[in-house]
């Protein structure tokens, strides 16, 4: 028999879910995002947004290598997951995600009226915006050539 | 001569094996599952059933009677079905107690046959009552003449309308005429009341007039509402189970939010067309809901699919699932499961969840599963496919298992849905309490699903349940629809 870890219910060995609170209950590989060593936090002033009409976005991965996505839906950035049914629109797993600290679901891109914005889903490790940690789950406005940084990953950002 | 199994498949030769192949095949696996000799559970029936049809395969007589049989069956020749078998692990520990397995069955249509589409016998039913008046009864007009567009010169559709009475504005007849049926949906006004049963009886006994016994054809009836019918909930129900004697499936779509979901889920089903009801909730996505529906009946090509459950001794069957092309619960007669009409371009899958009771390290075959039904494009002949599934049972099994993402997948949305119908069970008995506390865990785990939008709604619906004692009629039917609707794609459906 095995135990929910949230509800105590019980089920019969194996069981994948709990069908009380929904939990996965199936012991899950070590894939969980570890906390990374020695982070700064700084304030940082959401600054003016610049209104062009960007339609693609180019990710230029520090190791070389780039990103390009349009920008017609929200990006999502993260680590895939098929064990739990995440799936980013961009996996960052080659990129070394899992050492880098980076979440399943770490970030979003999106763009609205003619703005691009980043937003932290709420990532262990943070997303950074210049060198400022976001507040999770509120959009920045982005702009050519800012710095972002998942974890420990640096990208920086091309609109055209 | 009643023969069950494919004996062939059992000793693990062709079926134009010679006899010294089969000779040798048996051999081999007497010797494995000889009871004197092996420790294995169930090795005296798996015995016995080797015996058995090695006694059958090796007289010549015998074997030709049964060649006879499996020919009638459908078992050679290419199989019109694919079925796919995939347990949550491949090798289980050997516990003490109970364990649960999950199996994922995924029932495809062949790539390599051809089939044609079959001439449809389809019927509109069409809600006209006032409430239908402006956009929505002008969507529902445009997305009829979507359909006549699609016809085909074969086809037969039949347009009925109804209010608090009913009316047939397009008879149905051989040789369609696409000029006549348009001018008979421009006709149609608003007004008047909701009757449903009104509708349904007279589209019942329109579709009726072209029914083909051989059945070379699809009947299917469309019923389309946005309102409450009263007093004639029972006669509706009646008549849908009627229907579904006679397999003429009725799906059946709500647009708004003041219809009875549980009533039109309830007609769809009696009627034997799974998945129950589909929800539109905006005028605009009205012709999608038809295009979607046309098609799917387009591309039906195999009817009747039944599956049955063959466990082994110490494995049952907690619940069975269909999880696509949408989540339902399947109801289990016995050890069979009806699953409708396989459409092409719709795959079925099917999730079981079993218990397993302890067994000895080795081998053991848990289940066994038969798929039948009629292939039209085949003659119409009874298609048939089987798959059993072998477990090896490992004594010190320590390693951690991979469960196949797709099992994973389709439990954790498969719970997401439970816990919904939970919910909803809850706010009907009155213990609201529990289903706020529901709804909001459920919320969590939709956004852990990345399903964002149908999280927002669940929570607010927490809230308004927590302060009100009751959903809203809109939000319950996106709760609803919307678990129904995580539903996973089999492979070779995904674009």
């Amino acid at each position: 028999m095995i135990k929910c870890p949230f509800c105590e219910s019980v089920y019969p060995e194996n069981t994948l879910f709990c069908d009380e609170c929904g939990s996965y209950l199936a012991p899950s590989s070590d894939q969980g995002t570890d906390p990374l060593q020695g982070q700064t936090v700084g304030e940082m002033e959401r600054g003016e947004a610049v209104e062009v009409p960007f339609m693609t976005l180019v990710l230029d991965i520090e190791s070389g290598g780039s990103i390009e996505l349009p920008l017609s839906k929200e990006v999502v950035l993260g680590r895939l997951d098929a064990s739990r049914a995440v799936f980013p629109d961009v996996d960052l797993t080659s990129e070394q995600g899992l050492e880098k600290g980076i979440s399943r679901r770490h970030a979003r891109i999106s763009r609205r009226a003619n703005q691009v914005f980043l937003e932290d889903l709420n990532s262990l490790n943070g997303t950074y915006l210049n060198a400022n940690r976001l507040v999770p789950e509120l959009p920045y406005p982005i702009k050519d050539g800012d710095q972002i940084q998942l974890g420990k990953l640096i990208l920086t950002v091309g609109l055209k | 001569m009643d023969f069950e199994q494919d004996y062939y498949a059992l000793i693990g030769v062709s079926a134009d094996a010679s006899e010294r192949d089969i000779k040798r095949a048996y051999r081999q696996l007497a010797r494995r599952y000889h009871p004197d000799t092996t420790t294995e559970e169930n090795a005296a029936e798996i015995f016995h059933q080797i015996q058995e049809a090695y006694q059958i395969l090796i007289d010549e007589h015998q074997r030709e009677l049964y060649d006879q049989w499996r020919a009638r069956q459908g078992f050679d020749g290419p199989s019109p079905l694919t079925l796919r078998l995939t347990p949550s692990q491949g090798v289980m520990p050997c516990l003490g107690e109970a364990q649960a397995l999950y199996v994922l069955l995924e029932l495809l249509a062949s790539e390599e046959i051809q089939s044609p589409r079959l001439p449809l016998n389809l019927c509109l039913i069409l809600d006209r009552s006032t409430s239908m008046r402006g956009a929505r009864l002008q969507q529902v007009k445009e997305a009829a003449r979507f359909i006549i567009g699609q016809m085909a010169p074969d086809d037969v559709l039949t347009l009925v309308v109804f209010s608090d009475r009913a009316q047939v504005v397009l008879p149905g007849r051989r040789g369609f005429d696409r000029a006549e049926a348009t001018r008979a949906i421009s006709g149609v006004r608003a007004g008047g009341g909701t009757e449903i049963l009104q509708g349904l009886k007279l589209g019942f006994q329109e579709v009726q007039r072209f029914t083909d016994s051989s059945k070379e054809q699809i009947d299917h009836m469309i019923l389309l509402t946005d309102g409450q019918t009263y007093g004639d909930e029972e006669g509706c129900l009646a008549l849908a189970a009627e229907a579904g004697q006679l397999r003429i499936p009725i799906t059946t779509m709500g647009i708004g939010s003041d219809w009875n979901d549980e009533l039109l889920d309830q007609v769809s089903m009696r009627s034997g067309s799974l998945g129950g009801s589909i929800y539109i909730d905006s005028s605009a996505k009205i012709a999608r809901a038809f295009h979607d529906r046309v098609h799917g009946l387009g591309s039906i090509f195999a009817q009747d699919v039944t599956m049955s459950l063959h466990f082994s001794k110490g494995v049952w069957l907690d619940s069975a699932f269909q999880v696509a092309p949408q989540m339902s619960p399947l109801r289990v007669d016995g050890n069979l499961m009806k699953l409708g009409a396989l459409e092409r371009q719709n795959p079925q899958a099917v999730v079981l969840e079993l218990l397993v009771e302890s067994h000895n390290p080795g081998a053991h075959r848990l289940l066994r599963v038969d798929v039948e039904c009629h292939v039209p494009a085949m003659g119409n002949q009874r298609a048939r496919v089987q798959k059993t599934l072998t477990m090896s049972f490992d004594a010190d099994l320590d390693r951690r298992l991979l469960i196949p993402p797709d099992i994973v997948s389709a439990m954790g949305k498969l719970t997401v849905y439970k816990m919904q119908e939970r919910a909803m069970s809850e706010i009907e008995g009155g213990q609201i309490d529990e289903a706020v506390q529901r709804l909001k865990t459920m919320a969590t785990r939709l956004l852990s699903l990345g399903e964002t939008e149908l999280a927002r709604v669940a929570l607010l619906e927490a809230g308004r349940l927590a302060h009100t004692g009751g959903l809203s009629a809109e939000g319950r039917k996106q709760i609803r629809y919307g678990t129904k609707g995580l539903s996973i794609l089999p492979k070779g459906a995904r674009e």
